[in-house]
């Protein structure tokens, strides 16, 4: 997950394994991280929630009369909340998708301008050509943060996650006589009607459910391989903040600059002035 | 699926919600006054009176103004409607109807006739102008074809049509035929609708389909909005869906319409909103049972079952469903099916039977269908993939370590190359 944002921050070298430095940038922004862990967590909570709705499976508690305990009341309200903060988050994403330009101002999303990738022939050879251990060099795009297999997915996700949004909403509305939840499944009944009623709706949302738990799979994975295999500190990344840049993929000697920043202010390294830190995830 | 092909507005006249409560009841009891004036100006159909009919039948008083009174409330109106309600009974001799069975088990005629007492609800049908009913008439053959074709003629535009059942559309519709001509059941709806003031779905099959419909469907069977969409008639209708759909309902949809000569406001998927506004969950006497966590763990859960806990994992389908089953009850408010100890299986819903089943598992229990005889469930699928990708994952960290393992033997056999 790449910021458009570009952030002027101190590069710095780390050795990862002796006699082998990277240059790191600054590539997950502050809001970039916290919201990575944020959705984690809530998504993680959302399954379980959401399992339970579907199926309860904690035991009962007949000591106490009914009016006493709200068990399945309470994980059907956390979820619902939990449910709205997701989809909060995820509008801020696409908007941010949508509209916001490299240098951070409103404009033709810069992200929205890399979709070329997915569309081309040869970026999703030389992707799947390193995923499938053909290739050893991560393919490089300079004109996007993301492979195509990336790019496909992520878009995969985020309207998967509108999909449980509103599918969501209008299980939600229901159980409410007022508000947000109320109006806006007046206005998405068309969907309901069109998906055939409630139980329909609600298959929908088990269904996409089962994509998340697939993704994240799927997304452990290749993020914990591809920081593995490249070297790129991608899952360090997403907790400092920096990993490692893209050029600079193969184990190489340290040069005398990298292995003294001091030395980098009177003379620039020319690995770094090769390719200017860039702001984006890679993995 | 199923697109309500109607969605009948309130006459331009009728009061609007933006009235004051008092004000928009008064307006509109002034509106069904002013109909049923009208109505009362026609001639009876029947020489048959409603006083008459009590005596015979031996209702007293009482027992029918209690029916009026349930009436009255099941169709959300406040109490000075009760006896505009009791003069819409009266009335009704005045109302045409014609009432064709289809594809359908005659279940909804047989619920609303087979009651144990009297049925003070069975006596609405003696009092409308019943024109024609496969169930209840005596002509069989041509004579009862001849019927039909004269009440069409003589009401031309006047009667309510009541369908019973779906209308398969395969084979040209040779599915179901009707009568001495054997006419087939595309062309009788046809013939029908196209002369009456307004359609009721009485039942499931008749509105959405229902159990004929389920997959695989092999008659092509279809509800009767969405065949008369397929045929651009524009008859309003209104779906009565539930297996079989209460009395209440049925009566309370024709009295509405005596009262008011229109029909009543429908929801998304043609269903009068007085009747189908809330879910079964929300008026469920054991809904509290179902926010506390406490629910019946199998049928052979004693306690659970004895202490009427929620029934939610033994396959309620109550919170998907939209009906007033908890409100009217059946068989003259005797009982209903969650009160008798079993789930509410979702029948007034569109897709019923195809999206409901399992009836006694939750609904992520659902089987799909999927190519070469694979049916399975939601969580199958989804645990199937998630084994398959976890296969592969192992695969492909295997083949990493592999290949890593070459790559690293290979630099090593040729380290001058990289130092030059």
């Amino acid at each position: 997950m790449a910021t458009s944002t570009v952030r002027a921050r101190p590069k710095a070298v780390v050795l990862q394994k002796p006699g082998r430095p990277r240059m790191v940038v600054y590539v997950f922004g502050r809001y970039i991280r916290i919201a990575h862990w944020v959705r984690n967590g809530l998504l993680i909570w959302l399954v379980l929630s959401g399992i339970y709705i579907g199926n309860p499976f904690l035991a009962r508690n007949l000591a106490s009369e009914a009016s006493d305990i709200f068990i399945m009341a309470q994980v059907r309200g956390w979820h619902v909340i939990a449910g709205w903060i997701l989809l909060a988050m995820t509008l801020v994403r696409i908007f941010q998708f949508l509209f916001i330009r490299q240098d951070g101002k409103l404009g033709l999303g810069a992200e929205l301008r890399m979709a070329p990738v997915m569309f081309s022939w040869r970026a999703w050879r030389d992707q799947l050509a390193f995923y499938l251990l053909m290739k050893r060099d991560h393919p490089h795009f300079t004109y996007s943060n993301y492979g195509p297999l990336q790019y496909l997915v992520y878009t995969m996700l985020y309207a998967s996650l509108l999909v449980i949004s509103v599918t969501g909403i209008i299980l939600a509305a229901p159980y409410l006589s007022s508000g947000i939840a109320v109006w806006s499944a007046d206005i998405m009944r068309p969907i309901e009607v069109w998906m055939g009623g409630l139980a329909n709706v609600r298959a929908v949302h088990r269904f996409v459910m089962w994509f998340f738990i697939l993704f994240t799979v799927a997304h452990i994975y290749m993020a914990v391989w591809n920081s593995m295999r490249t070297g790129n500190l991608l899952i360090e990344g997403i907790v400092s903040g920096f990993a490692a840049k893209d050029d600079d993929v193969h184990a190489r000697p340290a040069t005398d600059d990298e292995l003294e920043p001091a030395a980098k202010t009177a003379k620039k390294s020319p690995t770094s002035e090769k390719q200017p830190p860039k702001a984006g995830g890679k993995h | 699926m199923n697109r309500p092909h109607t969605q009948t507005e309130p006459p331009a006249q009728a009061p609007t919600q933006e009235h004051s409560p008092r004000e928009y009841y008064e307006r509109l009891a002034a509106e069904a006054d002013a109909h049923m004036d009208r109505l009362e100006a026609k001639e009876p159909l029947k020489e048959l009176t409603l006083g008459t009919l009590l005596k015979r039948r031996g209702v007293t008083r009482r027992e029918f103004l209690k029916m009026v009174a349930v009436t009255t409330a099941a169709l959300s109106l406040p109490s000075i409607f009760d006896l505009r309600v009791a003069r819409a009974a009266e009335l009704a001799t005045r109302l045409p109807v014609i009432w064709q069975e289809l594809q359908s088990c005659t279940g909804n005629s047989i619920a609303l006739l087979r009651n144990a007492n009297p049925g003070v609800d069975a006596l609405l049908l003696d009092l409308i102008s019943l024109e024609y009913s496969e169930v209840l008439m005596a002509p069989s053959g041509q004579a009862a074809e001849d019927v039909l074709e004269a009440a069409i003629e003589r009401y031309d535009g006047q009667y309510i049509a009541v369908f019973e059942g779906s209308v398969p559309v395969a084979d040209g519709g040779n599915y179901l035929t009707i009568g001495p001509a054997g006419h087939t059941g595309i062309e009788i709806v046809e013939h029908i609708s196209r002369h009456a003031a307004a359609i009721v779905a009485a039942g499931t099959c008749a509105a959405y389909g229902g159990i004929p419909a389920a997959r695989p469907n092999p008659t092509a069977a279809l509800g009767i909005a969405d065949f008369l969409n397929t045929r651009r008639i524009n008859t309003p209708v209104v779906n009565l869906p539930a297996c079989p759909v209460s009395s209440t309902n049925i009566v309370g949809t024709i009295l509405e319409y005596a009262m008011f000569g229109r029909l009543p406001q429908l929801d998304a998927f043609g269903r009068p909103l007085w009747a189908y506004r809330d879910r079964i969950h929300d008026k469920c006497e054991r809904r509290s049972h179902f926010d506390a966590g406490q629910f019946v763990e199998g049928w052979n859960d004693q306690e659970g079952l004895k202490r009427g806990l929620c029934l939610f994992k033994v396959g309620c389908k109550g919170p998907m469903a939209y009906n007033n089953c908890g409100v009217v009850r059946y068989n003259e408010g005797t009982s209903w099916p969650i009160m008798a100890g079993h789930g509410c299986i979702g029948c007034s819903e569109p897709g019923f039977w195809d999206t409901m089943t399992p009836f006694e598992e939750p609904l992520p229990g659902r089987v799909y269908p999927l190519p070469f005889g694979l049916d399975a469930d939601a969580d199958t699928i989804g645990a199937v993939a998630l084994g398959a990708a976890a296969v592969g994952i192992a695969a492909h960290a295997g083949a990493t370590v592999v290949k890593s393992a070459l790559e690293q033997r290979q630099a090593k056999q040729e380290p001058p190359k990289k130092e030059q």
